[in-house]
């Protein structure tokens, strides 16, 4: 059984996030503030936290960057109010694993988690043997032998165009291609009169790997280029 | 630093050295004056006057000298004793003279004794030999004999060859009338002291006696050089008229006759000269100590003098002036104050002072007129080049030289405080009792004047103008037809330039205003007309339009102030806002599914999730309208394809769009088109525009999106067209406000704050978004600047 620590000012919101994550098998050990989160992790370390940003004593960010110096490496969860761009990367840089904007929707909070679970659990017997024709991105897992696709272990069923694509993208992990690159590549013909097939395409492809297909952590949009299939961190 | 500087023992050191530095300077100068004074620029003492005066003087005498002895002293005519002692005037002084009376001379032989002992008896260096080239006869003293053979061997070898090795001598020979000088600089031989040497020799006594060159060129020698080329030139003549010596009659008869050939009328010899001569004379080196070495001796001193006083002349002057510019800066400062001290005597009218200084400036030319030159019977020359001989004087100046000094800079530095303190003019009695007040008064009246005229309602400002004009033109045209014509062109012209000046200055202050109001008016409101130096009406308007300027500026900041102030509140707000949102929504969800599946309560519960859902939306759409709207979004301005970010943004709508059976109807360019804008912003625009197409298209209708190039624009417009479902009932404008929906009634969906976010984002990225309505067809416009 898994320990999560959840830490928030707010009780009420630690109680529902108990209650979700309860629910799933998970066992919670519960902190109001970042010394209290702190004391709970040195007792006894958790498989993940939970943290809030915003915090009375010691705040999300200190306190995570301080578990990392101590040498902790479980995932940890960045639940917040704030919502810019900058707070998220901020958050990102100093060791979350990821960061949940409040109010979340429950199930994809129990989402995250799990996938940050499985990434953290399975994620050293995975990189012991990585197969030939076998691509990882994240938790993102193609087997282009078996033409499986997997999301933190969890197999994905896709549509041939959709599996070529993400393989086209994953195999150029990082690389913008246009949507007119995608065509030609997928289709071996121009594009004209094509429009915007391929963004359909993968908005399918996105709904199906991604927990919040608005806020993509593998298949990423860069607006006015193209898209790109990249880790968040 | 300065509470040194200014203190009082510091300022009366610094008087102190500057009082002495001063007199040392004086001193050093003087010493220093000498040699150029005396010698100008003379390297060696052969070339200075003063020794080429007293060389010609010896060998004058030794001319006089031979003569005697050629004619025989006694023999030489009673009667012309008168003549001759006219003519050695100044060299036989009365001593001489009283001396003949007590001795054993005759007084005819005074003369011949005199010279015989100049030049044989007295000590010294001056050495001659003359020789008659006819009669074989030479004269010379003892110790040049001794001295020749002792160079030479033999005198002839010395005449020949040693004589050219001394420093100074001069070779005569009145046979064929040349000279020859050599040793240091021959021309500072003054030639007609040599000629009235030879001439001497050779002409008869009486000829010389009437004659009054000769008297004249004795004095010249003695005195100045000045008139030298005028007699020389002229006396040459003369000697060449009247024929060398060999010329004249070897018998000669004893009556005067008058020769009239030539200009000058000669008196015939009285005697006839006995042949021509050869004189040889030079000074040799420190034989004995005389009046030559006395003259080498005070060059030397001289020279030296010039050389070791120059540096410190130099040094003490830079001293000095570096002193007075240090006491011209700390005169009347105080440690403890910043006003200036004035001293009781600095209360003096200043006339008093300045007449002061100006009587101490002429005073040591005074003083040197009146009372030093009479006493001490020499010229300022003199005084300056014997200076150090006057040894019991130099003590007196220097003292005098300190007094003088104290008292002048007692004044100065009095005048120093007075113009410090800004006292100068009114401690005078003139500027006390006439100038300040007279200064005041006309102050005021102009300053009357100026306010009466600047007040006056510009209808009578222009007719006094025109009045003024009109004067001027009448009196010119008056002065034109009368006389005189110049006044009347003279005042034409002032009048004009006048005028002109006037038009240029009007022109120039109204280039500014336009300058500067052209940018207030393109929205640079921090720009304001400068001012200075406008006439007094176009400085008023430029004023009154800074001040508009000033004001709007001020709204404009407090409006930026306040929606800065408004989005942080917003922004604050919403996090607030959103962690009790965060309980709602996951209680209900538990609540949710606590519920049984059927029922009311499960509706109840569902329209509970729905609502605290878009409370997030609205939540989200304030914060980013507002930030919109303030201009504090960060934007990242990049250069992108269009047609690529539009077909990524219609990609994510399609199934919503066709989920509503809409058909979208696109036009795109086949080629990029490239833009410089922020990408996530652009596509939070579109996505807003299809959103709404989303939202109020009539089902079943085509949606048109087009991008086109509108040409020399330099922009790239999006037009995305779709019929209304509703009655399209409020103007575009109305629509854009925040908050307006386009369906009253349809409340459950969008916050309102789309299009007006839309507005903002493409504001912001120097594009921009409108509205146009035809009946039901509802056109939403994006316009994007081109990248090239």
């Amino acid at each position: 059984m898994y320990q999560i620590l959840v830490c928030d000012d707010d009780k009420e919101i630690v109680e529902a996030i108990r209650i979700y994550l309860s629910g799933e098998g998970y066992q919670v050990i519960p902190a109001y503030n970042g010394t209290e989160a702190l004391a709970a992790v040195h007792a006894a370390t958790p498989h993940l936290a939970i943290l809030d940003i915003m915090m009375p004593m010691l705040d999300g960010l200190h306190l995570t960057k301080k578990l990392r110096e101590e040498g902790y490496s479980f995932p940890i969860l960045f639940l917040s109010a704030k919502t810019e761009d900058t707070d998220k990367i901020l958050g990102l840089n100093i060791g979350a694993d990821d960061y949940i904007t409040k109010p979340f929707r429950p199930l994809e909070l129990v989402a995250r988690v799990k996938s940050a679970l499985r990434r953290y659990t399975t994620f050293g017997s995975l990189s012991e043997e990585i197969p030939e024709h076998c691509y990882t991105v994240g938790g993102l897992t193609i087997n282009d032998d078996t033409k499986e696709v997997t999301v933190d272990g969890e197999p994905v069923r896709l549509t041939p165009t959709e599996y070529s694509m993400l393989l086209l993208l994953v195999q150029n992990k990082g690389k913008v291609f246009s949507t007119e690159q995608i065509f030609t590549a997928i289709w071996n013909e121009p594009s004209y009169g094509a429009d915007n097939i391929v963004a359909v395409h993968i908005r399918h492809i996105r709904e199906k790997i991604e927990i919040n297909p608005r806020e993509p952590r593998y298949l990423k949009v860069v607006w006015g280029l193209g898209y790109k299939v990249d880790w968040q961190s | 630093m300065k509470r040194i500087l200014y203190s009082g023992i510091t300022k009366t050191l610094m008087a102190l050295l500057l009082l002495a530095s001063c007199t040392i300077t004086a001193h050093y100068a003087f010493l220093t004056l000498r040699a150029p004074v005396l010698y100008g620029s003379a390297k060696t003492v052969y070339e200075t006057k003063q020794y080429s005066e007293l060389f010609s003087k010896y060998v004058e005498r030794t001319a006089v000298y031979v003569r005697y002895l050629e004619d025989g002293y006694s023999l030489i005519p009673s009667a012309l004793d008168s003549e001759l002692a006219l003519l050695l005037e100044g060299e036989i002084t009365d001593i001489d003279l009283e001396d003949a009376l007590f001795n054993v001379y005759e007084p005819s032989d005074t003369a011949f004794y005199y010279y015989h002992s100049k030049l044989n008896e007295e000590p010294t260096n001056f050495q001659y030999y003359v020789k008659n080239t006819e009669t074989d006869t030479f004269y010379c003293s003892a110790a040049f004999v001794k001295y020749a053979e002792e160079k030479s061997g033999s005198v002839d070898n010395f005449l020949s060859s040693g004589i050219l090795n001394e420093n100074i001598y001069v070779i005569l020979n009145t046979g064929n009338n040349r000279t020859m000088t050599g040793g240091g600089d021959s021309k500072v031989l003054n030639r007609s002291n040599l000629l009235w040497s030879m001439d001497f020799l050779r002409r008869p006594l009486s000829e010389m006696a009437e004659d009054a060159r000769f008297k004249f060129n004795y004095n010249l020698a003695v005195e100045s050089e000045e008139s030298d080329n005028a007699t020389d030139t002229d006396y040459l003549e003369s000697v060449s008229n009247s024929g060398v010596a060999t010329e004249y009659p070897d018998t000669g008869a004893e009556d005067y006759e008058l020769r009239t050939d030539g200009s000058s009328p000669l008196l015939k010899p009285l005697l006839p000269p006995k042949g021509s001569y050869l004189v040889y004379a030079f000074v040799a080196d420190n034989l004995v100590t005389d009046e030559f070495t006395n003259l080498s001796e005070s060059f030397t001193d001289a020279r030296s003098d010039f050389n070791n006083g120059l540096q410190f002349t130099v040094i003490f002057t830079l001293l000095s002036v570096f002193l007075f510019t240090l006491c011209n800066i700390v005169s009347g400062r105080q440690a403890d104050s910043p006003e200036i001290h004035l001293h009781f005597y600095d209360r003096i009218y200043t006339e008093l002072i300045l007449g002061g200084l100006i009587f101490l400036f002429f005073l040591p030319y005074i003083l040197w007129e009146c009372a030093l030159q009479p006493y001490l019977n020499t010229t300022l020359n003199n005084f300056v080049a014997f200076y150090p001989q006057y040894r019991q004087w130099v003590s007196v100046f220097l003292g005098c030289l300190i007094l003088y000094l104290f008292v002048t800079g007692l004044l100065y530095f009095s005048l120093i405080r007075r113009i410090k303190a800004k006292t100068f003019l009114s401690s005078s009695f003139l500027g006390r009792y006439i100038l300040l007040p007279l200064g005041k008064l006309l102050r005021t009246v102009w300053k009357n004047l100026t306010e009466f005229f600047s007040n006056l309602p510009s209808l009578w400002k222009t007719i006094l103008n025109l009045g003024l004009a009109a004067v001027w033109l009448i009196i010119s045209v008056f002065f034109l037809l009368c006389e005189p014509v110049e006044l009347g062109i003279l005042i034409l012209f002032l009048g004009g330039c006048y005028c002109a000046f006037v038009c240029l200055r009007n022109m120039l202050d109204h280039a500014r205003i336009t300058q500067s109001t052209a940018q207030m008016s393109v929205g640079n409101l921090s720009a304001r007309i400068p001012t200075e130096s406008m006439l007094p009406s176009n400085k008023r308007l430029s004023e009154d339009i800074n001040h508009i300027c000033d004001g709007l500026h001020y709204a404009v900041e407090e409006q930026t102030k306040s929606e800065r102030m408004k989005t942080e509140l917003i922004t604050n707000v919403s996090h607030d806002i959103k962690t009790p949102l965060t309980s709602i929504i996951n209680y209900i969800e538990l609540l949710k599914n606590e519920l049984p599946k059927e029922g009311t309560l499960s509706e109840y519960a569902e329209i509970l999730s729905q609502k605290s859902w878009r409370l997030k939306a609205l939540i989200d759409d304030l914060v980013e309208a507002s930030k919109a709207a303030s201009g504090t979004m960060k934007l990242d301005l990049i250069r992108f394809n269009a047609v690529e970010l539009l077909r990524q943004a219609v990609g994510d709508f399609e199934e919503r769009l066709t989920g509503q059976n809409l058909t979208l109807c696109m036009t795109l360019p086949e080629t990029p088109v490239n833009v410089l804008a922020d990408g996530a912003c652009t596509h939070r625009i579109i996505e807003n525009m299809l959103s709404n197409v989303c939202k109020y298209a009539l089902n079943g209708t085509r949606v048109f999106v087009s991008l086109d190039l509108p040409e020399g624009t330099g922009l790239a417009l999006l037009t995305i067209k779709n019929t209304s479902a509703a009655i399209l009932s409020k103007t575009p404008e109305e629509l854009l406000t925040r908050f307006s929906r386009g369906d009253e009634a349809r409340s459950d969906e969008g916050s309102g704050l789309g299009l007006s976010i839309a507005e903002s984002l493409a504001a912001l990225q120097g594009g921009s978004f409108y509205i146009e309505t035809d009946g039901d067809l509802f056109k939403a416009k994006l316009t994007i600047p081109l990248a090239d």
